[in-house]
């Protein structure tokens, strides 16, 4: 029924069965299903038309001669022992792999943790940074120490 | 499909069964060449099963096998982008099947060379439609175009074909 009322939505004309054969070639089964009824009643009524497919079907010979292939035995069995095979991946695909984790939460929580690391290793260093004596009179107690090349008491 | 995704063996090998040999025509036709397109086969269904949960059920399984061939030809022709494209190279499909004669090898060789020389996307939209026998909306699906696209392409490259066919030789080609 669905394609019947397809059908009545497309009017054949001369000019649309003209693309139909340039681009799908002479033979009907290879024509838009949606099309392909309206196009052989037109195929059936005008001459015109039966010469365009005339002319399409030269070039459809030609390349109906080009001979089918077949695989081997031998790559079936090759694809299926591939499959078995875990990709090879460097140091970085692994790391790239990891990081961006298989479930949506990993994709989230992955990148957001290795963002964290930088940042923690900064507030870690600030902290220790803090903790070095900046008072003046130490350090030039310091340093009169170590010129007079005796320990500071 | 489903049961693919779930990692069952038997379900995947049968995929390869159904769809072998379509998919190694396409890849065939579209590379002129058995080793590579035995590699490219090869390498569309390792992707089907490492990737098998990428599919979706409302995707019909040829349209989406087609359309990971279809991406890896494209990848191979990138690859030997620059390289010069030696038309000897070009391999009858299927060398060991019988010619009924000498001529029609030939006409069929020099079909499959002029499809080569055809640009990717016009080579991919008429052998989809023609060899393949995918839907107009198949074949727009897998190369992510409109079906007026498709039909623009299948036909700028009929019209190229025949324009080759016809200064290739005249003679064994007649009046196209």
């Amino acid at each position: 029924m669905n394609l019947q009322n397809n059908i009545h939505k497309y009017k054949m004309t001369l000019e649309r069965f003209s693309q139909l054969v340039d681009a799908y070639g002479s033979e009907p089964k290879r024509w838009p299903l949606e099309e392909r009824a309206t196009a052989l009643k037109l195929l059936e009524k005008s001459i015109e038309a039966h010469r365009l497919q005339q002319s399409a079907s030269n070039l459809d010979h030609l390349l109906d001669s080009v001979p089918i292939s077949v695989p081997t035995a031998m790559l079936r069995q090759r694809i299926l022992a591939q499959r078995y095979k875990e990709p090879v991946q460097d140091a970085w695909q692994w790391f790239i792999h990891w990081l961006m984790g298989t479930t949506v939460r990993e994709h989230f929580l992955r990148p957001a943790f290795a963002l964290m690391i930088p940042l923690l290793f900064g507030i870690f260093l600030g902290f220790n940074l803090a903790d070095y004596p900046t008072d003046e009179s130490i350090l030039f107690e310091e340093e009169v120490s170590l010129l007079a090349l005796y320990p500071m008491e | 499909m489903q049961q693919i995704q779930d990692g069952d063996h038997q379900a995947f090998a049968m995929l390869v069964d159904r769809h072998l040999v379509a998919l190694h025509g396409f890849a065939q036709r579209m590379l002129s060449n058995h080793a590579d397109a035995d590699d490219i086969v090869q390498e569309t269904f390792v992707r089907v099963w490492q990737k098998a949960h990428q599919w979706q059920p409302q995707a019909k399984v040829s349209t989406w096998l087609h359309s990971i061939t279809h991406n890896l030809c494209m990848d191979f022709y990138r690859r030997i982008k620059g390289e010069t494209v030696n038309i000897t190279s070009v391999e009858l499909i299927d060398p060991h099947q019988p010619a009924t004669s000498r001529q029609q090898q030939d006409v069929a060789l020099q079909v499959q060379i002029a499809l080569q020389q055809l640009p990717e996307t016009q080579r991919s939209a008429i052998i989809l439609c023609y060899y393949q026998n995918l839907s107009n909306r198949e074949a727009a699906d897998v190369l992510s175009i409109s079906i007026s696209a498709l039909e623009s392409l299948m036909a700028r490259g009929r019209r190229k074909l025949k324009k080759i066919l016809q200064a290739q030789s005249a003679d064994l080609l007649g009046d196209l």
